[in-house]
């Protein structure tokens, strides 16, 4: 759930830095998450903007670097957690099943912490960021091909309490 | 003088025909090679005195059929085809009868009651073509215990025929899995090595991972989310209580006993780093075994306790080295094309068994201690983690099956392989299974 | 007469001595066939059999046909013959005789024999100059054999290698000298013409003792020509049985061989068993050899247990026994396979 109204603000931060009107927040809303995927909140606002609720990065087979299009969606976390300073977070690192157990614990674990010292580096607090490795326990997608793969291998960024 | 010479002659010339004929005449015939077949046995119901024994007959004989006919090396023929009925343990084998029907070894065997609680039985081991007995003990025990029984008496047979110790008196440790893939919920769970008297030990509240026995057999060691942080655990089986294992900065997981039981080998996780540590279980000393960016993992001792085989990406991708158990003298056993993992050595100290991923699939293979002789014994789409029967003869894996078309993910199952790469067999467990570990011998302790 | 004048002497200075030679020389006779009887019997309670098998000698069992030459029966020659699957170069996958066990010689020991006995070679002085030029690369036992049959086969691997370095350097004598087993190409036109010769007389050698030439040879065993050695360990008189049905009673006993493959160890062993045959050809008796090896190493006895059980096994199948070879087609030699040694070896590259 906190997933959720993270995405939701962060959609709320982007959109008011550019539209003139203020457009309905929607985190009053309790939606439940299910189990199988994250919900996108819906911009509400008149301007299109295909901007969606980013709270994860994508990696590369066997790899824990950062690409360019994961640096711009953490640079956008760091902004929202610049602005929301009693916040923390949890940072999960994730893999693939193409790989042993032990391995992708250490390879999640390697993810994890390469967002965690991104974010250090765009001046978020290191205290307020944990991180955990789940390796391959918990697939976000079901299925034995390149699209199902490469949306396993991620880091999630996890709002606390 | 002539005689003199006459008697010389012919005594020399018989000295010189008796020396001179070579020393062997023998015909002789090299056969090489054999064929690999399960031994004809012959194995009729247990004979027994007082009816109450009956059922213990019957029973003890169907575990000790399945677990030699499981090992892949022992035929059992059908009770149908037997010619002799046995009356008792005194009763002598008719050796031609069981010749008749190509039964190359004759197990006899005799259940009573000893008394109230207890059973005792015996029972002989023949060699049917060479009219021999090969084997013969008796054996008391609790009533509750006649399983373990009849698994020892497998263990003796299959030791007197193969020259190995047997591995029938053993327990199956593994992670149960049910529920989506998405949302799996896993628990430790514990067995006989043939699937019976099944026990699950945790309730499935908190992801658990990768158990491994003690060599005492008291303990599990294994990966724990408790908490939500990951760390490395002792379970006890008697008592079922847990116990988290040193205080470490970051995950630990991995987890491994040292051959006397005395030391845990692991890995830790933190600030994007993992090494291989070891821990005292005695005194809780903890200490860094590699000091590498890469990450190190899987670690498992050798036999003697003296070398460490381990995982590491520090050569660009997945491989296998060993090192001293103190860390030190680090060498690269894997150069084959493809990634290795999860290497176990083996009881025997003759093999290290491991997970290679090439080609974008699976395989479980072994190679010697110096990385040469690599052979593949098990593949698949997903198979993982072997681990070693303590005679080093059976290798016991879990394997996953793809997800089909529709995303429904395929199954977890546990099976094992002989080292030849022979008899692949299917553990049945009550849902789906992964991270199978292997005891020790029970009856070692 | 003389010497015993002499003798008789010299005696008369030994009162004592000379009344008992005396009396030897009255009962010469006596003493004479005492001794030798005495002798006779001191022999023959030292398990003397062979000296009834010895009558064999006498026999000419060989007999020489023109269409079908038959084969002396030599336990230290190859067991079987392999068909060569031709990978030039790759010459050590052919010699696989029981001489390739031992390690390999020094070359300039081997080359020493080869240089004696390179027979037809005219240029033999510079054959020797070759062969000591050339670095022996075969792992033929130079320098442990003990019997002439080993000698001439070392001898043939080292020709053989000659010959094929050469050949292999004859095709690449244009290209850069590759290969480090021949040092000096300069040599090269010249060791042609003797190692022509060489060849004519290697190729009859090899195919005399039955190697599969370097060349592919389809091997039909009913056209295999081979001869017997003389001497060296373990030669028996079983002259006329043929490599076909030695083969036979391998095969047949292989078929009966079941055993255990993953058995720790079981690649380097060696299971020598006696077995004795009655007249029909029936199994009287089996002993496992290795009694203290049999007692000590389980997976030995494992394996031996095995053979011996496939003996049995064998034997059991009447009429399709390996055995019954013997009674069928050497009725009247029963004292040649009265016994025979079989030996079981679990691996020859793999279990079928």
């Amino acid at each position: 759930m906190r997933r959720h109204i993270f995405a939701a603000l962060a959609a709320v931060a982007l959109v008011s830095g550019c539209a003139s009107t203020t457009p309905e927040v929607e985190e009053e809303e309790e939606v439940v998450v299910s189990a199988v995927e994250v919900e996108e909140v819906e911009p509400q606002e008149e301007e299109a903007f295909v901007q969606e609720a980013k709270d994860r990065v994508f990696f590369g087979f066997d790899k824990s670097n950062l690409t360019a299009d994961a640096v711009a969606v953490l640079k956008n976390q760091a902004e929202w957690l610049k602005a929301n300073p009693e916040t923390t977070v949890v940072i999960e690192g994730h893999t693939d099943d193409r790989g042993t157990r032990d391995y992708n614990l250490a390879l999640g674990e390697r993810r994890a912490v390469a967002v965690k010292n991104y974010l250090i580096s765009q001046g978020v607090d290191a205290d307020r960021i944990q991180v955990i490795s789940y390796g391959k326990e918990r697939p976000a997608v079901v299925g034995a091909n390149e699209a199902a793969w490469s949306q396993n291998r991620r880091a999630v960024t996890v709002v606390k309490d | 003088m002539a005689k003199w010479g006459k008697m010389k002659k012919i005594f020399l010339l018989m000295l010189f025909l008796i020396v001179s004929t070579p020393v062997c005449a023998e015909l002789s015939i090299d056969i090489t090679g054999a064929h690999s077949a399960p031994m004809a046995t012959g194995l009729p119901v247990f004979t027994f005195t007082s009816p109450k024994a009956k059922d213990f007959a019957e029973k003890m004989t169907k575990v000790i059929q399945s677990d030699l006919e499981s090992s892949g090396l022992f035929g059992v023929i059908d009770q149908l085809a037997y010619l002799q009925k046995f009356k008792g343990i005194e009763d002598a084998p008719s050796f031609v009868d069981w010749q008749a029907i190509n039964a190359e070894a004759l197990i006899q065997g005799h259940v009573d009651y000893l008394n109230d609680r207890q059973i005792r039985v015996s029972f002989r081991l023949w060699d049917v073509f060479a009219a021999q007995e090969l084997y013969s003990a008796t054996l008391e025990v609790d009533t509750n215990g006649w399983r373990r029984v009849a698994h020892m008496i497998a263990d003796s047979i299959y030791k007197r025929i193969t020259g190995e110790e047997g591995y029938f008196d053993t327990r199956i440790v593994y992670i149960a899995e049910t529920g989506s893939p998405l949302n799996r919920k896993k628990r430790l769970a514990i067995m006989d090595q043939d699937g019976e008297n099944h026990k699950f030990l945790t309730d499935g509240e908190n992801l658990v991972l990768t158990p491994r026995f003690s060599p005492n057999m008291q303990q599990i060691t294994y990966l724990s989310y408790y908490n939500d942080t990951p760390r490395v655990y002792l379970f006890d089986i008697e008592t079922g209580k847990q116990q988290i294992v040193g205080d470490f900065p970051g995950m630990t997981f991995a987890p491994r006993f040292s051959p006397d039981g005395h030391k845990l080998i692991m890995s830790m996780a933190n600030n994007g780093n993992t090494d291989i540590f070891e821990m005292n279980l005695d005194t809780r000393a903890v200490k860094q075994l590699t000091r590498s960016a890469a990450i190190e993992t899987s670690p498992c001792y050798s036999p003697d306790g003296k070398k460490i085989v381990f995982n590491s990406d520090r050569s660009g991708a997945q491989q296998l080295y060993i090192m001293d158990a103190d860390g030190k003298n680090v060498k690269r056993i894997s150069f084959g094309k493809g990634r290795y993992a999860t290497p176990v050595w083996s009881p025997r100290g003759d093999y290290i068994a491991f997970t290679k991923m090439a080609g974008g699939k699976f395989y479980i293979g072994v190679m010697f201690p110096d990385g040469k002789g690599e052979r593949l014994v098990a593949e698949g789409y997903l198979v993982e983690a072997p681990t070693w029967s303590p005679n080093g003869r059976i290798l016991m894996y879990f394997r996953q099956d793809a997800p089909n078309y529709r995303g429904i993910p395929g199954k977890t199952r546990i099976y094992a392989v002989d080292i030849t790469g022979y008899n692949e067999r299917r553990l049945i467990t009550p849902v789906d299974a992964s991270d199978p570990a292997w005891s020790p011998l029970l009856s070692n302790r | 007469m003389g010497l015993r004048l002499n003798l008789l002497i010299r005696m008369r200075h030994w009162p004592f001595l000379f009344k008992t030679l005396q009396k030897v020389r009255d009962h010469l006779p006596m003493v004479m066939s005492v001794t030798l009887h005495a002798v006779v019997v001191f022999l023959l309670t030292y398990d003397f059999v062979s000296y009834q098998q010895s009558q064999t000698v006498s026999v000419p069992i060989f007999v020489v046909d023109l269409t079908k030459v038959k084969v002396a029966e030599m336990t230290n020659l190859p067991p079987k013959l392999k068909k060569t699957t031709q990978k030039k170069g790759s010459k050590k996958s052919v010699r696989t005789s029981a001489y390739s066990k031992a390690p390999s010689a020094s070359s300039g020991k081997s080359s020493g024999f080869v240089s004696s006995g390179a027979s037809g070679g005219s240029n033999t002085s510079k054959s020797a100059k070759a062969t000591a030029t050339v670095k022996s690369n075969s792992n033929a036992a130079g320098s442990s054999t003990q019997s002439s049959g080993a000698f001439l086969e070392s001898e043939l691997n080292t020709l053989l290698d000659k010959v094929t370095t050469s050949k292999k350097q004859d095709k690449t004598a244009a290209s850069a000298p590759a290969s480090n087993s021949i040092k000096n190409t300069s040599n090269n036109d010249t060791m042609d013409d003797s190692f022509k010769t060489l060849l004519a007389s290697v190729d009859g050698i090899k195919s005399g003792l039955g190697y599969a030439s370097e060349d592919e040879v389809d091997i039909n065993e009913d056209e295999m020509v081979t001869q017997g050695i003389e001497g060296g360990q373990g030669g028996s008189y079983m002259q006329d049985l043929s490599v076909s049905e030695k083969d036979l009673i391998g095969i047949k006993l292989r078929q009966c061989w079941n055993i255990d493959p993953g058995v720790r160890g079981a690649q380097n062993m060696l299971i020598e068993i006696r077995v004795f045959l009655d007249k029909t050809g029936n199994v009287k008796d089996v002993k496992i050899l290795d009694k203290a090896r049999y007692g000590k190493d389980s997976a030995f006895r494992s394996v031996a247990e095995s053979a011996r059980r496939a003996v049995y096994i064998c034997d059991k199948k009447k009429e399709d026994s390996p055995f019954k070879i013997f009674p069928k087609n050497y009725e009247q030699s029963y004292e040649t396979w009265k016994t025979l040694l079989l030996r079981f070896n679990p691996f020859d590259g793999k279990v079928g």
